[in-house]
């Protein structure tokens, strides 16, 4: 019997797919969350305040909309846009992720940001995931440089850097679910 | 009663070497006010003990040009 379609516009699996996009294009990263952070916004503002070739805005943005991450806010041109806060669970063998917009702000301050991207390189994304749950607490003051590094398996040293370069990203999303 | 100002890790990773303007920052007040700054030998050797961290810009601390044995 064939199923009714889904009275729901999102669309998973395309939704995963432009997620990971997002993980890995910090300029499609930036953009998704300066629109989180300032919707509705116009793309030509995007590519004013981003430093994103116009062409290449106007491309992001019809994917997050196709993926319903961002959608339009009025219909005449110039179209506004505004952006959905996503929470896309990931479960594999005894670990769960959860992927917010926090954890793609950190990715996107990778370009800007040359800790966040060795890190990166070290530790991976799930290492920023959890590293970015201890900046958390860090800022909170619950915990410090020295518990980090023996829980995260680091140096001192190298706990405090990552520590510190998520502070703002931990600062701004001081709610975990986001 | 004598005071002593002890500096953890985090303060030379965020101020990073003389170049770096919060460097100055820190550096302008601690020389007005006459006093040095005390690092425990463990966050000494926190400073310069994982030469991994080197690949992180604010990793290498200078941390040796600007301290002396107590």
């Amino acid at each position: 019997m064939a199923q009714s379609p889904s009275r729901s516009d999102r669309l998973p699996i395309r939704e995963l797919q432009t997620v990971a996009d997002l993980l890995e294009t910090p300029a499609l990263a930036r953009l998704y969350v300066y629109i989180i952070q300032h919707g509705p916004v116009t793309v030509s503002e995007t590519v004013d305040e981003l430093d994103i070739p116009q062409g290449t805005a106007y491309e992001y943005v019809r994917d997050l909309e196709t993926a319903g991450l961002v959608e339009k806010t009025r219909e005449q041109r110039p179209y506004g846009y505004d952006a959905e806060a996503i929470a896309l669970t990931l479960s594999t063998d005894g670990e769960t992720r959860t992927i917010t917009p926090s954890l793609i702000a950190a990715v996107a301050r990778r370009d800007e940001d040359a800790d966040i991207d060795v890190y990166i390189e070290r530790h991976g994304l799930d290492g920023l995931a959890v590293a970015l749950e201890y900046a958390r607490e860090y800022v909170d003051g619950t915990v410090n440089h020295r518990i980090a590094a023996r829980e995260l398996d680091l140096s001192p040293l190298e706990a405090e850097v990552i520590l510190q370069a998520l502070e703002p990203v931990a600062v701004e999303y001081a709610d975990p679910t986001v | 009663m004598t005071t002593v100002y002890v500096a953890d890790t985090g303060v030379f990773v965020r101020c990073g070497g003389p170049d770096n303007d919060k460097f100055q920052r820190l550096r302008r007040p601690v020389r007005q006010a006459g006093v040095t700054l005390r690092i425990p030998k463990r966050v000494y050797e926190e400073l310069g003990g994982d030469p991994a961290t080197d690949a992180y810009p604010s990793g290498t601390v200078p941390y040796q040009t600007g301290s002396r044995k107590a």
